[in-house]
């Protein structure tokens, strides 16, 4: 999880130069700056230098009883490091559409960047398959130029073909019938959260009803997102529990059930840590069937307002930090 | 199993030793130059950075209340940089314990904070040598990942067992991750017995939000926790210990392979077995489904890396291959990473590369569960394939596997062969 939730590494503002980089921790009192140093050295990254600045004005600093160095107005830092506005605009905004798509790899690189060492970062991005994403995505030819930057890497990416934008989020098609498969989940907090993030799936795609496909395991968990679904009425649901049939596994059955309760449009949305051999077996079938069904997983995604960010650094308030909620995506 | 209020702590020291098969190495490191120096590596986990170590030793003691304490030299100053510098991801200890061999008691100005503040003592008087793995356990923080590696370092210190227990066959002619080390394979499962009883009994104490911040259905509460500590207690009284590992109806068991106590201990390893070997299970059911038959006579393989898997899955497949008589035709291996399991994945395919020819050429692909980035791979796994079959052994995140799974399907059609891996569940009667 260190990899993939940012908020443990959380920086407001990381400025990346040729052969380093230093964050900027921004307060909105000058006398709140160095709170946070701590942070820094969990995070490891006290041997960076940290700039702290402060959204109130120069006067103030005379209230500061213990002055860093590197404390300075807000305004002033914004003026010499973000520069143009409209460039940042468009900055923010190309990366906060491939981060969408691309979240998980982000984040990743986003660490290679910060804490990979020069060689481990230069066998990484010469590595064949991430240099096909970085010809493919442009949010990954960022990173990388960004990461031979900082590491003083030889950068190969000015002398490949232009990289795609990414296909940002698509709209779902519209279906009739979400049928979930949810295992177990180990947890009470994830059935809510599954549960609002398949009422959103249903809301998009308007869908009629949901159907909870489960083991005698996982029922209770398939109980609780129920108890949310039918709690908040906007969509039907009902729960389905698979049983071992004779003479075929319990994989076997479960996926004979799933494909048995898509009719026309529907949609087959997997939850969480389903069995690797219902995986498996969902995609054979699904490569057998003449008439196929959506298939969709569960995966944490940023939710990043571009012009919330560049408001945010306008104004010189960084308090929020970036939120991560479940999405849907469509294969 | 006597109860006793205090027994002294078990100190494990990093080996220094590194002797893979010669050939191997030397166009491995050729092609990996900079992330090895020599042979001699510390085997760190943030994005599998490795430092070559000086002269110094590093220990890491473990007490009976799970505790450890990190006994590092002052003269190691690089190294002491080097593990500083990223404390959130690695020797995640309790204590630092900072040595001097020519005495004095002033820390030299230029070490960290933490070694500052490090106690001066002097080095444990025993010690027993394990490979950097079993050291990773024993050092590794409380998060689910560390768990992960703690059990992958039971696991590889029972390779051998584990083949032998499920398949029935002779131990692989290959080496385990331990014995590239030329670790004693005793103290390797005792060092890593002793990591992990004492970290599962130390996280036993952590508190429900630091499991539910891992923002994953994965991860379990720690069980037995009652187990794990009667299996330090005694790990720590006696200081040896012989493990084997058998098959009681279908399940991979652990037991004593010695006389004295043993019934208590047995007890105890029996509680812990399904925890630490139940997912290996799932190799009964690959090797049933590649002996059922793959066609082609060149093969592929994929193998999903998942964040529970280490060397010993690697050393699972390579014997799986050899058992069946298939080792001439698989031409490469690709081991999927996520960027959760890509520093395990790093160094389980550097072992493959360096020891297991039966997996042919091995290639560690970094991938993550994102739709866009599954199906770039399957493309690219396709486009490697050629004319060969692929077979994909699918684990990881769940977005991953089933994009793969699909686009590997109808990329390739019957050239893709998926296999779970997961144990086989009973058919119903």
């Amino acid at each position: 999880m260190v990899y993939s939730n940012p908020r443990i590494a959380e920086v407001d503002l990381l400025v990346i130069f040729e052969g380093g980089y230093a964050c900027v921790e921004l307060k909105r009192r000058a006398s709140n700056a160095a709170e946070d140093s701590l942070k820094y050295f969990v995070a490891g990254l006290a041997q960076q230098p940290v700039f702290y600045a402060h959204g109130g004005s120069q006067s103030e600093l005379g209230t500061v009883h213990h002055p860093t160095p590197f404390l300075v107005p807000w305004e002033k830092l914004r003026q010499q490091l973000v520069g143009d506005e409209s460039q940042l605009r468009s900055y923010v905004e190309s990366v906060a559409e491939g981060r969408g798509e691309l979240f998980s790899l982000d984040n990743f690189l986003r660490l290679l960047l910060v804490y990979g060492s020069p060689s481990v970062c230069e066998a990484l991005l010469s590595s064949p398959f991430l240099s096909k994403l970085s010809e493919k995505f442009q949010l990954v030819k960022t990173r990388f130029s960004q990461t031979c930057a900082v590491k003083l890497i030889p950068c190969k990416s000015d002398s490949q073909r232009q990289a795609q934008g990414a296909s940002g989020d698509r709209a779902p098609e519209r279906v009739e019938r979400i049928v979930a498969v949810i295992p177990t989940l180990n947890s009470e907090v994830y059935q809510k959260l599954v549960a609002e993030a398949i009422e959103r799936y249903a809301s998009s795609a308007s869908a009629r009803e949901v159907i909870l496909t489960c083991t005698r395991r996982s029922e209770r968990d398939a109980l609780g997102i129920l108890e949310v679904l039918e709690k908040s009425g906007r969509v039907q649901a009902y729960k389905k529990v698979v049983e071992g049939e004779r003479g075929k596994d319990l994989e076997e059955s479960w996926v004979e059930r799933i494909f048995e309760l898509c009719e026309t449009s529907c949609a087959v949305l997997f939850v969480g840590e389903v069995p690797k051999g219902v995986l498996t077996k969902s995609a054979e079938s699904f490569a057998r069937r003449e008439r196929k069904p959506k298939l969709a997983a569960l995966v944490w995604k940023p939710k990043l307002k571009p012009e919330s960010v560049v408001e945010c650094l306008r104004a010189g308030d960084l308090t929020k930090t970036e939120e991560v909620t479940l999405g849907v995506v469509e294969l | 199993m006597s109860s006793s209020s205090s027994v002294a702590p078990l100190a494990l020291k990093l080996v220094r030793r590194f002797s893979p098969k010669e050939k191997r190495l030397e166009g491995l490191l050729a092609k990996l130059k900079g992330l090895t120096s020599g042979a001699q590596w510390v085997f760190l986990q943030t994005h599998g950075m490795w430092t070559a170590g000086t002269e110094g030793e590093l220990i890491v003691e473990i007490t009976q209340n799970g505790e450890t304490t990190l006994h590092i030299h002052h003269d190691d100053y690089a190294l002491v940089k080097a593990l500083e510098s990223v404390p959130l991801f690695h020797f995640a200890v309790d204590r630092l314990a900072v040595h001097k061999s020519g005495g004095g008691g002033v820390s030299p100005w230029g070490v960290h904070i933490r070694v500052k503040r490090g106690e001066l003592a002097q080095p444990p008087s025993e010690s027993i040598e394990v490979s950097p793995l079993a050291f990773l356990a024993a050092t590794a923080g409380l998060h689910r990942l560390a768990r992960s590696y703690r059990l992958q370092a039971v696991q590889s210190s029972l390779s051998k067992e584990i083949t032998a227990a499920l398949f029935g066959a002779c131990a692989s002619r290959y080496k385990a991750f331990h014995e590239l080390y030329c670790v004693c394979e005793c103290d390797e499962v005792l060092g890593a017995l002793a990591a992990l009883a004492a970290r599962t009994v130390k996280a036993s104490r952590m508190p429900e939000e630091a499991l539910a911040a891992e923002l994953t259905t994965a991860r379990e509460p720690p069980r037995n926790i009652c187990a794990y500590r009667c299996l330090l207690e005694h790990l720590l009284q006696r200081r040896k210990l012989e493990v084997g590992v058998r098959r009681v109806e279908g399940r991979l068991q652990l037991y004593s392979k010695s006389g004295e106590g043993s019934s208590q201990l047995n007890e105890v390893l029996q509680a812990i077995s399904r925890e630490v070997l139940g997912r290996l299970e799932a190799y009964q059911r690959v090797l049933e489904e590649l002996k059922g038959g793959v066609r082609g006579n060149e093969l592929k393989l994929a193998v999903g890396f998942s964040e529970q898997m280490g060397p010993c899955d690697l050393y699972l497949i390579a014997s799986i291959v050899e058992l069946i008589g298939l080792s001439g035709r698989v031409e490469a291996t690709y081991v999927l990473a996520t960027p959760l399991s890509y520093p395990m994945a790093a160094v389980s395919s550097l072992y493959a590369a360096l020891e297991l020819e039966a997996l042919g050429h091995v290639e560690l692909v970094l991938a993550s569960e994102d739709e866009a980035v599954s199906k770039a791979l399957a493309e690219h796994l396709a486009d490697r394939a050629e004319k060969s079959t692929l077979v994909y052994l699918a684990a990881g995140p769940t977005p991953q596997v089933l994009a793969l799974s699909v686009e590997l399907k109808r990329h390739l059609g019957d050239r893709a062969v998926l296999i779970p891996l997961a144990p086989r569940p009973a058919a119903a009667t």
